[in-house]
């Protein structure tokens, strides 16, 4: 399974860049993400990395409220109807989903999803049970394109 | 000019001060039966016979809010409890409250000093007078109510908030007086205007009667003007009673404070030392009729001063200016007392945050807030939103249930609150107030 790391942001110019500066600085490659803000002047940052670990320790050395956080990775097809497909097995499981965000990972093959969801265990048996396929760690990290 | 009381109120500086003799003696005979007094006088060797003029309460020792909680709940109860007919109490869950008893006779001398204060700003019995303050613990419900009524006029007991039903019961019965905290009188004119009405046209006010939250000459002055009244500034504190303590006449230069219930001195918090008339100190009050629970020499903390020179309307009880500010770390927002410490013991109950935080007083729109920055734990970050949504109300509805107002809670990043060296500075106060 894979990690996301996700870190509280102030919703405050500069703020995001802080994190920016120190991966570039530890070489920490970007893999995808979201930003969710809220009302209430915050929001919370989600990255996949290259290295989680080594980003996670790297901002919570620089005073960041960060955290692993396992991601579901599913597979799908990069055609029209591809994320369709997905959702129609994944809705029949009865999961909800809480934030999920997208990448291609080489166009015009392969695309995955990443899902975070409520119950991380249960949710990866139900999605194996419903036929889903994950991506492996390395290939979500983009350390192994092939 | 007309009086309540007019050999009470223009009696002359001698006749005060004969008075205050007479009673303080009393007071501190009637205190020595409770147990605090006595044991604190009797370790000292004072009684009723060290003073022999008024200066001479200065030979006696401070009464603190902290001996008050210190001796929770009856060290200061100077009567049998059969006699005690009512309490109020602070609000609050952290330490102990401040509670005070009243016998009858008090509740009555409160009654009369509540009317002496209306009847000095200009309200008469034919007034009808809406009371738009929490009844219960409170005392600016009851304690205005009594006074109401000793003084005559139609008493609405309207009770705080549901501006809605507060300009239906101005309208339906034709309402002339009203007591709000001011704060409060701003969001009721917004509803005001939503509902396509002008105080000014579509009610009988003539008077706003304001207290129990510190507030500016301008924001008196534009409550006059969106209002179409006199607005008259009323101070009182639940140790003395409640309001009825001293209030501004039709003059509008200063508050008189009664004298023959209380005596006044202002002091040098830091050196304890009494200061000229005119100059800004700590006020430290004395009651002189009070049975169940007299108090010498009580700290308020609340910092103003004592206008020089004579009232124009001829009473003779000398004037407090409006409170500055205070010795202590206590603030007022809304209304409501508040010590950093009840904020920070509430935010110490969440291992989701880190514990530094910071309060910010901000004026907005003329209405009080109370922003409480917190900062969030590095160790116990959850990473999604929805939980750190939910512990931001969780926080919030805490933080209200203690302290009685809704503050804004703010999350912050780790390490974003700036640490002051030594003393940490937990409140910064951006409201204007002089």
């Amino acid at each position: 399974m894979a990690y996301q790391v996700s870190i509280f942001l102030e919703n405050k110019p500069g703020h995001f860049r802080r994190v920016t500066t120190v991966l570039k600085r530890e070489g920490i490659n970007i893999r995808t993400m979201t930003l969710s803000t809220t009302s209430l002047g915050w929001g919370v940052l989600n990255l996949i990395v290259d290295n989680p670990v080594k980003a996670h320790d790297a901002l919570s050395k620089q005073n960041f409220s960060v955290k692993l956080r396992k991601v579901v990775v599913l597979k799908m097809d990069d055609t029209p109807g591809g994320l369709d497909a997905l959702l129609e097995k994944l809705e029949n499981t009865g999961i909800n989903i809480e934030n999920a965000y997208g990448r291609i990972v080489k166009e015009k093959e392969k695309a995955y999803l990443a899902i975070d969801v409520e119950n991380i265990d249960e949710a990866e048996s139900k999605l194996r049970e419903a036929g889903l396929e994950f991506l492996d760690d390395e290939v979500v990290y983009g350390n192994n394109l092939n | 000019v007309k009086f309540w009381e007019k050999e009470f109120e223009t009696a002359s500086r001698d006749s005060i001060e004969n008075l205050q003799l007479t009673r303080l003696k009393k007071s501190i005979a009637k205190a020595m039966h409770a147990p605090f007094y006595m044991a604190k006088y009797g370790s000292l060797g004072l009684n009723e016979h060290a003073v022999t003029s008024v200066r001479d309460i200065e030979k006696l020792p401070f009464t603190t809010k902290e001996d008050l909680r210190a001796n929770f709940p009856d060290g200061f109860l100077a009567v049998p409890k059969k006699q005690v007919v009512r309490l109020h109490s602070s609000s609050g869950t952290t330490g102990n409250p401040t509670v005070v008893y009243h016998t009858r006779h008090d509740l009555d001398s409160w009654a009369n000093l509540m009317a002496r204060s209306l009847f000095c700003a200009g309200v008469r019995d034919e007034d009808v007078f809406q009371n738009i303050c929490g009844y219960g613990l409170f005392t600016g419900g009851l304690g205005f109510q009594y006074g109401i009524e000793r003084l005559g006029c139609l008493s609405i007991p309207a009770g705080a908030g549901n501006s809605l039903r507060q300009i239906k019961l101005m309208r339906d019965y034709g309402t002339t007086v009203a007591h709000a905290i001011p704060s409060y009188l701003n969001r009721l004119y917004d509803v005001f205007v939503e509902q396509g009405l002008d105080p000014k046209k579509d009610t009988r006010l003539h008077t706003l009667v304001i207290g129990a939250e510190p507030h500016t000459e301008e924001q008196r002055q534009r409550i006059e003007a969106m209002f179409g009244v006199k607005a008259y500034n009323s101070f009182g504190l639940s140790e003395m009673n409640g309001p009825g303590v001293a209030f501004e006449c039709t003059f509008q230069s200063g508050l008189h404070v009664w004298e023959d219930a209380f005596i006044v001195e202002i002091i040098d918090p830091e050196t304890l030392q009494p200061v000229p008339d005119g100059e800004i100190g700590e006020l430290v009050m004395t009651t002189l009729d009070r049975e169940a629970m007299p108090l010498i020499r009580y700290r308020t903390r609340d910092l103003t001063r004592i206008i020089p020179g004579k009232c124009d309307c001829g009473r003779t009880h000398r004037r407090l200016d409006r409170i500055k500010g205070r010795s202590d770390d206590m603030f007022i927002v809304k209304g409501c007392n508040i010590f950093p410490m009840q904020v920070e013991k509430i935010l110490m109950q969440f291992p989701e945050l880190s514990g530094e935080y910071r309060i910010l007083l901000e004026r907005m729109n003329d209405v009080d807030e109370m922003i409480v920055e917190v900062e969030i734990s590095k160790e116990n970050f959850s990473g999604d939103v929805v939980s750190l949504s939910n512990l931001t109300k969780q926080v919030t509805h805490d933080i209200r249930d203690e302290v009685l107002t809704k503050p804004i809670v703010k999350l912050v990043e780790p390490g974003s609150i700036p640490k002051s060296e030594g003393k940490a500075v937990r409140v910064i106060d951006s409201r204007k107030l002089n």
